[in-house]
């Protein structure tokens, strides 16, 4: 490094506990943590699709699991970061794709607003749908 | 594992992005909209999942919104553990929350193929 | 105009004569503040009128030679746009975080400096063209594919606040990886394939996780975090071999 090295400084200090220091550091921890309990959620997908495959004894005990009261209570903290996870995801995922990449013109953020909130909504629709019995 | 970031960057956009889009819908007819009864009782609810993923695509749907996650989660856990201040232990955090998951894919792949 | 009101500055001071400790301290002052006074203000009263030891950088004034940039109340800013009137008081002055600090508020910017050049911020060219030939032509969508990162001061508000640099020092960081970026996207370089193994390698881009923080704090609106994760992107269709790299 250049001359400035000789002058003895004071190293940059680490903020104790520095997430906790600022509003937007927190809510930034709140999301690294919603990222972590998405995997929670596959998890419980994970144990419905084995009893599924273990027939229907296995499926009604799996659903009689998750209607108990822990049961709910375990969707509720899956669920409840999981959407919080998908707007911000969403959101903050618009501005990575607007750069041109190859022959392709890069895309606005409008149009990419647009489709992610589409995707969400459309698949989510067919999802319904689909599981509720209405489409066969 | 610093060889291989754009692909751990690549799993974790892709379980991202399917954790946002497929994951809340997905989970809330399974693990609430079932159990409490909603969309029939769990004879109905078993013909009807058993005919949906009884093929390659249905199939494939559920690896994907299963296992991709757990990549999410793994590579998102381990920049949360260095911005916890322990960036020395990287390697063998990163190495452990990805071996977790590709153990979660290996055993998502199985249990989706007993269907 | 109203007569100025006495507010309690606590100002972080660190002599390197007193280095053995290797500790700093926060000292009180009571400045009168008008009401249009910026931090900077107070900081330069405080040096005219109450304490010549105090060290501080500032310059223009007017947000454009990003040297004033300081912690107030904790969170990275230029002083010249932080008006008293807006904070908390009593307000406290430290020197941007994450950088050394060389004397009160005043940080060790070298490593900085070398990690702006490690990107080579500057239009590379496989053959340079002869003026004869004219100049390199650029369509205004080209133009705004980069032109945002082009905007940077290098006040580092985007350092002290990127939650990274807190536990990885040698991560080359917001300002050096958008102004690499600027020139990746520039339609007259062709310096992307000799920038890669910066911006894509060890301490480039994949250290990100992409907190946000840096956009948030940046006084010019660059939005660094915007071209940190298209670089990601980029690179990463790189690294599959789906996209080509300029001037490879």
């Amino acid at each position: 490094m250049g001359s400035a090295s000789s002058t003895p400084t004071l190293a940059s200090r680490v903020p104790d506990g520095w997430w906790m220091s600022h509003k937007r550091y927190r809510y930034y921890m709140l999301f690294a943590m919603a990222s972590g309990i998405l995997s929670l959620g596959s998890l419980v997908l994970l144990v419905a699709v084995s009893a599924l495959s273990k027939g229907s004894q296995a499926w009604a005990g799996f659903l009689a699991m998750l209607g108990s009261p822990a049961g709910l209570l375990l969707s509720v903290v899956v669920l409840v970061p999981t959407c919080f996870f998908a707007v911000r995801w969403l959101r903050v995922g618009v501005k990575i794709p607007q750069v041109k990449l190859g022959p392709m013109p890069a895309p606005g953020a409008g149009m990419l607003y647009v489709a992610h909130f589409g995707l969400l909504i459309g698949v989510s629709l067919l999802v319904i749908l689909l599981l509720s019995g209405v489409v066969a | 594992m610093k060889r291989l970031e754009p692909l751990w960057w690549l799993l974790f956009g892709a379980g991202g992005f399917v954790g946002a889009v497929l994951l809340p819908a997905l989970y809330f007819m399974v693990a609430v909209g079932f159990p409490l009864g909603w969309f029939g009782d769990p004879v109905e609810t078993f013909l009807r999942m058993r005919t949906l993923f009884a093929n390659p695509v249905g199939q494939l749907v559920l690896v994907v919104g299963i296992a991709l996650p757990f990549w999410h989660s793994a590579h998102h856990l381990r920049h949360f553990v260095i911005e916890l201040g322990f960036p020395h232990s990287d390697r063998l955090v990163g190495s452990l929350l990805y071996a977790l998951a590709g153990v979660g894919t290996l055993v998502t792949v199985g249990v989706v193929g007993a269907l | 105009m109203s007569e100025p009101r006495i507010v309690k500055f606590e100002v972080f001071r660190y002599s390197p004569e007193g280095a053995e400790t290797g500790e700093g301290k926060w000292q009180t002052y009571e400045v009168p503040c008008p009401d249009d006074y910026v931090v900077l203000d107070a900081l330069n009263h405080i040096k005219d009128y109450i304490d010549p030891t105090l060290s501080h950088r500032w310059s223009c004034r007017m947000g454009v030679c990003g040297s004033c940039g300081m912690m107030v109340n904790g969170t990275p800013n230029l002083t010249c746009k932080s008006f008293v009137r807006d904070l908390e008081h009593p307000i406290r002055v430290g020197p941007l975080a994450n950088f050394p600090v060389v004397r009160d508020l005043v940080v060790e910017l070298e490593s900085f400096m070398d990690k702006l050049k490690s990107v080579k911020p500057w239009i590379i060219r496989k053959v340079e063209k002869d003026v004869k030939y004219g100049e390199y032509l650029q369509t205004p969508d080209e133009l705004d594919s980069y032109r945002q990162f082009s905007m940077c001061i290098n006040c580092c508000l985007c350092y002290a606040a990127c939650p990274v640099m807190i536990n990885e020092p040698d991560f080359i960081g917001p300002a050096a990886i958008a102004l690499g970026f600027r020139y990746n996207q520039d339609s007259r370089d062709e310096g992307e394939a000799e920038r890669y193994a910066v911006l894509a390698g060890e301490h480039g881009v994949w250290n990100c996780s992409y907190a946000n923080e840096c956009s948030e704090v940046c006084p010019k609106h660059v939005d660094p975090a915007a071209a940190v994760n298209r670089e990601k992107l980029v690179s990463a269709l790189q690294w599959l071999h789906i996209l080509p790299k300029k001037g490879a």
